[in-house]
């Protein structure tokens, strides 16, 4: 699934492992989520969402396939 | 409230200190059982007609197990309680989603092999040895009605 949050995390001048502190997950999630090599839960993806302040639908594009 | 104490302890939902520490005692236990396993050997007077000497081998391997994990949990568990920053990062791994998916996936993946392999090593081994064979083929069954109780029990409570 494809996604924004490095996008969003590099704009807002953060490093992957102060956005691991502050979603509480370790850095290589955050690694692998913006390598787009993991699906977040949605629960995650609602934690994502909220920090950056942005609704899910704007961080994570999901496409059919 | 002590009973509910001990369930949290056990399932996992106490706090990560607390559990630690419990987890401390359960590591003496388990090395004061590897030092138990190592004494059978002295205990294996006539009477038991040499039982604990046929399994002596299986008996000393429990017990080096028992005893170098117990030590090595105690020591990482000591670590974690002194340094407050390594704990909080030891609590964020083992809460880690991917991480704990990884561990999922990598069980059943490893559930999956055993099974199959097992099955055929058991096929292998019939013609040599029947109890081996018999053996490692009621393992496999059981692995798989333990599977069917836990799926069943899931499908229910999820």
């Amino acid at each position: 699934m494809k996604t924004k949050i490095q996008e969003l995390r590099k704009e807002r001048g953060l490093s992957q492992e102060t956005l691991a502190g502050e979603l509480g997950v370790t850095r290589q999630t955050v690694i692998s989520l913006e390598k787009e090599k993991y699906v977040a839960s949605l629960e995650l993806a609602f934690k994502i969402s909220k920090f950056f302040g942005k609704s899910i639908e704007e961080v994570f594009i999901y496409e059919e396939e | 409230m002590k009973r509910n104490k001990v369930i949290k302890l056990l399932t996992g939902r106490a706090e990560l200190r607390e559990q630690l520490i419990f987890k401390n005692r359960v590591c003496v236990v388990l090395i004061v059982m590897g030092i138990f396993f190592y004494m059978l050997k002295f205990f294996d007077a006539a009477e038991f007609n040499g039982l604990i000497g046929k399994g002596e081998y299986i008996y000393n391997g429990a017990a080096s197990c028992f005893i170098i994990i117990g030590i090595v949990r105690i020591l990482r568990n000591f670590r974690l309680l002194k340094n407050e920053d390594l704990l909080k990062r030891y609590e964020i791994a083992i809460n880690d989603e991917r991480n704990i998916n990884i561990q999922k996936c990598a069980l059943s993946n490893a559930v999956i092999a055993y099974t199959w392999l097992g099955f055929l090593a058991g096929l292998a081994a019939a013609p040599f040895n029947e109890a081996v064979a018999c053996t490692i083929l009621y393992s496999i069954c059981s692995l798989l009605i333990i599977y069917m109780m836990f799926s069943f029990i899931f499908n229910k409570t999820m």
